[in-house]
């Protein structure tokens, strides 16, 4: 059997890389933040950070590697402030209702979905950021998280579940259309 | 105005970790033509996928925590650049 080398990775420009993926930093900032003003400080130290590091990344995963700087520099701040990351994990409860919220506007259902997201705990919430809202694979969102994809997958199922058990009476039966 | 609550079943629990994968779309093949066939046929495991389904939908749907044009614009133009070129 021959094994071929994979080609090399194409380094893009890094104003190309901020340009595209700008939004999504801001909105997994927002994720972990919950605050407007703060999120806007980590994103900018964020791209301060990645400009500086951008010389010596290969270039493999640009979005993962831009929301690992994001997430170790959110991780240091909360250091500094004393503060412990992780919510504790509310008693799960799974009440379903019948289609009576059909009508519910989309505008707040994502509202109500940003603020039940807030109350995750964080190593969830960055999960389902990235897989569900940023649609990263299991496998560029380990790289993101810093940890194994089977930890990702475990996280986000959990996040996942609990969000559904907490927005049921919300998205009652919407059609995902 | 009243709402009917109820507990809602779980999954199988050898089934869970395929249904969520089902549900985002990353599993292909046979694996998922099992799953869906698997769901068709256990009521519990069918709710749930069509539950997360929903739920993923809605997340990607309604982006929450998107900024708005104005801080976009801040961003893109933000004080990091001058703190780079010190």
């Amino acid at each position: 059997m021959i094994f071929r080398k994979p080609p090399p990775v194409t380094k893009p420009a890094f104003e190309d890389v901020v340009d595209r993926e700008l939004m999504s930093l801001y909105r997994v900032a927002k994720t972990l933040t919950s605050n407007a003003a703060d999120a806007e400080d980590l994103v900018g130290q964020t791209l301060y950070l990645a400009a500086r590091a951008w010389p010596t990344f290969d270039g493999a995963h640009p979005k993962s590697w831009l929301i690992r700087i994001l997430s170790n520099e959110h991780l240091g701040l909360l250091r500094k402030q004393n503060r412990h990351p992780e919510p504790q994990l509310e008693p799960e409860h799974e009440p379903t209702t019948e289609g009576y919220w059909q009508a519910i506007d989309w505008a707040l259902v994502g509202d109500q979905l940003a603020s039940e997201m807030a109350k995750l705990p964080e190593e969830y919430r960055l999960a389902v950021a990235l897989c569900d809202i940023e649609q990263l694979t299991y496998e560029e969102a380990a790289v993101a998280m810093d940890v194994p994809s089977g930890t990702v997958r475990s996280r986000l199922y959990r996040g996942r579940n609990l969000l559904r058990s907490r927005l049921v009476h919300v998205l009652g039966e919407l059609s995902p259309t | 105005m009243s709402k009917h609550f109820e507990q809602e079943a779980p999954p199988c629990q050898h089934m869970e970790q395929m249904l969520q994968m089902a549900a985002d779309g990353r599993i292909r093949g046979l694996r998922r033509w099992y799953v869906l066939a698997h769901a068709a046929s256990c009521g519990q495991c069918g709710r749930f996928l069509q539950r997360m389904r929903e739920t993923i939908a809605q997340l990607r749907k309604s982006q929450p925590n998107s900024p708005d044009e104005t801080t976009m614009e801040r961003l893109k133009q933000g004080k990091w650049r001058d703190e780079l070129n010190q």
